[in-house]
């Protein structure tokens, strides 16, 4: 059976992120906006079952500090207490060169181990 | 655990705060509180301060946290005292070595059982580990030392043709030190003995304790002073290293923006 290049590259992905404690938080974060806004319990929640892993609220939010200050997510505005947020057009070019570049690696990885 | 997290929350700075503090404690609200949240706040916090301190506060923070668990190390470090039996060996030079290097083999694992027992050693330690792991811990806390004194170190020693060596024990307690130390000479003495008679033929080895075993008076290793001061210059030099990480970061930060 031929084996589907999509859940291997999210697990690769996840590992790649888990492992570099630098960039997995925003990438986690940004990876979830993608999809839609939402406010930091839902990220939380929402990369959980995406990714395996549960954040903490202290590190949720550096990350959304971080990507806030970079300009690649921004607050929408809402009447609750609980701040959603949305992922920018300079955010999904970043989460985009990202995701290439671990694709790339994943491809190459894959490639190899093909001919071993 | 949800007012501690609520407290840890405050430890951001109060510019973060003036920005993220209410959505922050709206999803503090939100998760489960617990420990590794507690710690994860209280990271966050850190994190968030060191971004906006300089550099002197950075160092000045980390010799700050460097000597306070220093201090508490300091404080709960269990002193240790060795006490010392000097001994020569009356042998050929080839011979007195040969029993020094088999000195650590030559006292079984049995007869260090025994000691341990006959001692009462490691009470806090006997429920939960083996007697196997026990004579471990005593090998590990047992040196030999290879000495080369002055002639005036031991007056009335007849000193050509001897080989001097030094048992030590490290314990806890000074007086067990002392109880051990000399059970440790007697058996290494009785061994030797039983060796000769075992091999009349053999090259004649005379093992000569030269004093009683000494009474610790002291503790060993470095005391509370230099071990505080030392975790505060650990501190602050890895203070400097953060610090030095940060501006690194905070300068290709600015440049890519």
């Amino acid at each position: 059976m031929k084996k589907c290049l999509t859940p291997n590259l999210l697990r690769h992905t996840v590992y790649y992120v888990n492992s570099n404690s630098y960039l997995s938080p925003p990438l986690l974060v940004l990876s979830s906006l993608a999809e839609g806004d939402k406010h930091g319990y839902a990220m939380m929640d929402d990369i959980e079952h995406f990714a395996g892993v549960r954040l903490g609220a202290g590190t949720l939010y550096g990350a959304i500090t971080r990507l806030e200050q970079h300009g690649w997510i921004r607050p929408i505005d809402s009447q609750d207490r609980r701040q959603p947020y949305t992922i920018t057009g300079a955010g999904r070019e970043y989460l985009r060169d990202q995701l290439g570049e671990l694709e790339r690696l994943v491809r190459t990885g894959q490639r190899r181990l093909k001919h071993t | 655990m949800k007012s501690i997290v609520r407290i840890l929350a405050r430890l951001y700075p109060a510019s973060w705060r003036a920005r993220y503090g209410a959505e922050f404690d709206a999803l503090l609200e939100d998760v489960q509180p617990s420990t590794r949240q507690a710690l994860d706040v209280f990271l966050g916090a850190m994190s968030m301060q060191m971004t906006t301190w300089n550099f002197g506060k950075i160092i000045i923070a980390s010799a700050v946290a460097g000597l306070a668990l220093a201090s508490i190390g300091a404080f709960l470090k269990p002193a240790e005292y060795v006490s010392s039996t000097p001994i020569a060996i009356e042998a050929s030079p080839a011979a007195a070595q040969s029993v020094i290097d088999n000195l650590p083999g030559s006292l079984s694992r049995e007869e260090l059982g025994h000691i341990s027992q006959l001692n009462n050693l490691y009470p806090g330690e006997r429920g939960h580990e083996s007697t196997d792991e026990l004579v471990t811990k005593m090998e590990k806390a047992i040196v030999i030392q290879v000495d080369h004194p002055k002639p005036f170190d031991y007056p009335g020693v007849p000193w050509s043709g001897l080989t001097f060596f030094t048992i030590h024990f490290k314990y806890s307690d000074p007086k067990i030190a002392q109880q051990v130390d000399g059970q440790l000479v007697g058996l290494l003495v009785s061994k030797n003995l039983e060796a000769q008679e075992a091999a009349p033929g053999g090259p004649p080895v005379r093992i000569h304790v030269l004093d009683s075993p000494t009474f610790p008076v002291k503790p060993t290793g470095p005391g509370s002073v230099l071990l505080t001061a030392s975790g505060a210059i650990a501190g602050a030099l890895l203070g400097l290293l953060i610090a030095t990480m940060l501006r690194l970061s905070r300068t290709r930060s600015a440049k890519a923006g």
